[in-house]
Formats: C-alpha cells, sequence, structure tokens
C-alpha cells in the first residue's frame, strides 16, 4: 500500500545533547565540595576547635574496621551494617506487599478510599519511633522480640510513603487509558491491572525509594534503643564506651554509604523495569 | 439502522451540556460532527460509547443500548491513547484478550490489521519510539482489530501537522471505503469534515445541540482545492456563524 510509505521516527533513546564544556565544570565543582569539606574538618582539628580525630585518622580507622573487623564485638563493619540491611529489607518488603495492593484498591475504589482513609489519617501523625515501646509489649512473648520490633518500626516508616504515592500514582493515571481500555470491553480487573498499576509504577517507586529511606533512618533510632546488633547500635555503644569518636564516625559514613547505594540502587531498577519512560 | 438517538440530554452539574439531542446514523455512514469549542462533542460521543450515562433520553445501537462490555465500538482518541508500557503488538493485544478472542489467532489478526495501517515492521516498537502519525494509525489498528461494529473518533487528527494530517484523511478513507464501517468523527476542522464526511452534523453551543445536517455527495477522491469543495466548506461555516 503506497499511501502507507513512512519515514520512522527517530529513536528517542539516543537523544542527549552532548555538552562537554558544562559537564566538566560540574564535575570539578563536585570535586572542589568534597575536598573543601575535608579540608574544614582538618582545620576544625587542627586548631583544636573540636575534639575530633583528623579525617586521616578516621580513614585509617575505617578502613581497619572494614578489614580486620572491631575486636570489641568480634565483628566487621560490613557484617554489623549487614544485620541492620537486612532487617530493612524485610521491613520494605512486606511494607510494598501490603502498601502497593491496598494502595491501588484505595485508589480505584472510592468508598474503600474513605474506609481506610479514616483509620489512617489517626496513625500516619504517630512517629514511628513512638510504637516502639508498644511493639515491644506486643511482640513480648515472640521468639525474638528484638528483631519483631525493629521489623515493626521499620515497617511503619516505610509504609505510608510507599502507600501515599501508591493512591497518588493511581489518581494520575491517564483518564484516556482507562477510557480506552473501558471501550475496548476490558473488564475493571483488567483496568486495575493492567492499566492503573502500569500506570502508576513511577510513582510507586518513587514511594518505594522514599520509604526505603525513612526505613534506614528508623531502623538506626531503633537500635539505640534496644538489642545487640546493627549499626545504630554499634554506633550507639561506642559512644556508651567512650573515647572511640573515630568508630563513631566510621559508623555514621557507613550508614551515609549505604543510605546512599540503596537509593542508587533502587533508581537502577526503576530504569529497569519502567523501560516505557 | 444502526444508530439512534433519542432526546439525549447531558450536564454537568448545572452546566447543560447537551440539550434535546435527536440523530440518526445509518449503517456504513461516514458521518462529521463538526461544531465550536464546548458545544458537546466529546461529550457526545463518550455517551454513545456508554463511557458516559445521560440524564436523559436514550441511545440505541442496532436496537439496544451500547453496552463497553460486548466491544461494539472502537473509540479512537485524540490524545495519544496508546498504552506507554506496552509494545504496538502488545497494545493490540490487550484488546483482543479483552474480547476474549481466540489466542491462536492473536499473530493473524495483529499482523493483517499493521498491514492495513503500513507499520507491520513496527510490532515490537514502544508507542514512544513512534511518531504522532503513527501512534494515530497504531491507535486505529488496534480498535479495527476486534472488528467494532461502530467507530468513534474524537478529533484523531488534531494534534498532526497538515501533511501528516492529509495523508492520515485519504487512508481513513480508503479503509474506510473497503471496509464499510460505520464512523462517527469529531472535528472542529471544516475542511477535514468536508473530505471525508458523506453526512456532516453541525452542532452549536450553550447548550449544545444539532444546529443542521448537511448531506455531502461530492464525488470521491474529493479534492480540496475545487470549487465545489470550497463551496460546500463556505456554506459549512456559514452554518456553524450563523
Amino acid at each position: 500500500m503506497g499511501l502507507f510509505n513512512y519515514t520512522p521516527a527517530e529513536k528517542l533513546n539516543g537523544q542527549t545533547a552532548a555538552r562537554p564544556g558544562k559537564r566538566f565544570g560540574n564535575s570539578y565543582f563536585r570535586g572542589f565540595s568534597i575536598v573543601s569539606f575535608l579540608l574544614g574538618w582538618q582545620l576544625l582539628v587542627s586548631f583544636r576547635l573540636l575534639e575530633l580525630p583528623s579525617p586521616f585518622e578516621t580513614a585509617i580507622v575505617f578502613l581497619d574496621l572494614v578489614v580486620h573487623g572491631d575486636p570489641l564485638y568480634n565483628k566487621t563493619l560490613p557484617e554489623i551494617v549487614w544485620s541492620s540491611l537486612r532487617i530493612v529489607v524485610q521491613a520494605c518488603l512486606i511494607s510494598i506487599l501490603i502498601a502497593v495492593p491496598l494502595g491501588v484498591l484505595m485508589g480505584a475504589v472510592e468508598w474503600f478510599r474513605h474506609y481506610v482513609d479514616a483509620m489512617l489519617e489517626m496513625l500516619r501523625p504517630i512517629p514511628p519511633l513512638a510504637w516502639i515501646p508498644l511493639a515491644y509489649v506486643i511482640f513480648a512473648n515472640a521468639g525474638r522480640p528484638t528483631e519483631y520490633v525493629q521489623i515493626f518500626v521499620v515497617f511503619v516508616g516505610a509504609f505510608f510513603p510507599i502507600l501515599l504515592d501508591t493512591i497518588h500514582g493511581i489518581s494520575m493515571v491517564n483518564r484516556i487509558h482507562v477510557e480506552a481500555a473501558r471501550t475496548m470491553g476490558a473488564s475493571r480487573k483488567q483496568v486495575l491491572t493492567q492499566i492503573m498499576l502500569p500506570g502508576s509504577l513511577p510513582s510507586i517507586f518513587n514511594g518505594i525509594r522514599v520509604g526505603f529511606g525513612v526505613g534506614w533512618m528508623c531502623i538506626v533510632a531503633a537500635e539505640f534503643v534496644g538489642g545487640k546488633l546493627g549499626i545504630g547500635y554499634y554506633i550507639w555503644s561506642s559512644y556508651s564506651v567512650g573515647g572511640r569518636v573515630a568508630e563513631i564516625i566510621s559508623g555514621v559514613i557507613a550508614i551515609g554509604l549505604v543510605g546512599t547505594v540503596m537509593n542508587r540502587f533502587i533508581l537502577f531498577l526503576e530504569k529497569r523495569l519502567v523501560p516505557w519512560r | 439502522m444502526a444508530l439512534i438517538l433519542r432526546g439525549v440530554t447531558h450536564q454537568f452539574g448545572d452546566a447543560k451540556v447537551l440539550e434535546n439531542l435527536d440523530l440518526q446514523v445509518e449503517e456504513g455512514c461516514f458521518c462529521c460532527v463538526v461544531g465550536p469549542s464546548g458545544c458537546g462533542k466529546s461529550t457526545l460521543l463518550r455517551i454513545i460509547a456508554g463511557l458516559y450515562q445521560p440524564i436523559g433520553g436514550e441511545v440505541l445501537l442496532d436496537d439496544a443500548p451500547p453496552s463497553l462490555e460486548k466491544g461494539e465500538i472502537g473509540f479512537v482518541f485524540q490524545e495519544d491513547a496508546l498504552f506507554p508500557w506496552y509494545t504496538v503488538e502488545q497494545n493490540i493485544k490487550f484488546g483482543l484478550k479483552a474480547r476474549n478472542f481466540d489466542k491462536e489467532m492473536w499473530d493473524d489478526i495483529i499482523q493483517y490489521n499493521l498491514e492495513k495501517v503500513g507499520l507491520a515492521e513496527y510490532k515490537r516498537y514502544y508507542p514512544r519510539q513512534l511518531s504522532g502519525g503513527m501512534k494515530q494509525r497504531v491507535a486505529i489498528a488496534r480498535v479495527l482489530a476486534y472488528n467494532p461494529k461502530l467507530l468513534l473518533m474524537d478529533e484523531p487528527f488534531a494534534s498532526l501537522d497538515s501533511i501528516n494530517r492529509n495523508m492520515l484523511q485519504a487512508d481513513l478513507i480508503d479503509l474506510w471505503s473497503r471496509e464499510k464501517k460505520t464512523i462517527i468523527f469529531v472535528t472542529h476542522n471544516i475542511d477535514e469534515a468536508v473530505f471525508l464526511a458523506e453526512r456532516v452534523v453541525i452542532m452549536g453551543h450553550k447548550p449544545g445541540r444539532i444546529k443542521r445536517i448537511v448531506d455531502i455527495d461530492l464525488p470521491r477522491p474529493r479534492n480540496r482545492t475545487d470549487s465545489n469543495f470550497c463551496r460546500t466548506r463556505r456554506s459549512i461555516l456559514e452554518i456553524i456563524e450563523s
């Protein structure tokens, strides 16, 4: 059919404008930022404005903790971090499994949204950490109360960002897509799972990313209060022992690194799972 | 007798959008609806499709109210209505699945309908990799695939450049003359209406109603610069502006 001879659209994938000069400038300032931070730290120490180990001393301790571990705890820094991370991953997965289906239903079924919303509006303003004492009471007779309490607190922290972004994502689904599906004879279930869910996936991923971030904050705080494991416990007990400032800073750096890597990893997953964006 | 509208009335809140609208469209007719924006053209299409329930009057498609479940209607939207998370092929499959077509026929139906719109090589492309005109072709193939009785088109070419639009108009006429589907085509472009339609329904607004129905018997293929074409266009414009 000659009428339909057509030139293909340019493939939009490879179209990033190259601006080499700008790019160099930005990475230059990024490097400068880190150097000036370390320099400031060093000056504070050199002039004895703060009783801290120097960046160099801290780096030595940090590397030693990573490779040989801390003799007081008989664990390396990655091992300590992992025991916290394990809790966060478990708790956040539970959050996703509950918050995403709940959010999709709330976004799609109006009476259900009102029903659940009234309940959640009461619970949402409560800081996740405020649940810790009550959680210890609830899980007192469970096998591993500390672990369950920590999972519960992280779960609460991650739950609301994921739920709210799922509801938001559903409400932002293109109305035309829903109408198109319905005129094609799609059932309610098909519209929900094949239109609403993928349509809101970018927003859901955003919620998951924020949820993991909040969860990571919650685990550190939860470990201050109880337990004998994890990075929060490590920096708090290092403080209690006294004089272990380099260890505390190393722990804090590890918390920051893991948080960043987690964020990047979820962004990477989103790119893979939402390729149409 | 394909489609009958009797006394269709609709309102959003307090604003009356359509008032007491009667219309009859025979099977196989290419009918264009023109009118100023805000006269309820899109609302009318959605009522015919069964997406909106009118507050008054009735719509009959072959003596029964249209139902979304039966897939009697192919709706082509103005905006990009392809599902961006599906490839071209999967987009068409969605309709076939919803209509419970036999799985073994899917591939043949997809191939056949993509060939119809000249995009058979683009099966595995995502919508974002296609141009605006190609997307609308896929949208047309997607509804043709499940063989609806009635094609409703809501300014499907409005966002295309004029060269692409003319091309798609010619192709649509080509398609219609072979398949003889009933088409209701909403547009605010009078040139487009005169080029495509056998019958032009001219709507007025506040509230939306039918002002006049004009039959167009210009021979096909129609020539946009032909003097009869221009005369028809002028007379429709005069009715709209009156």
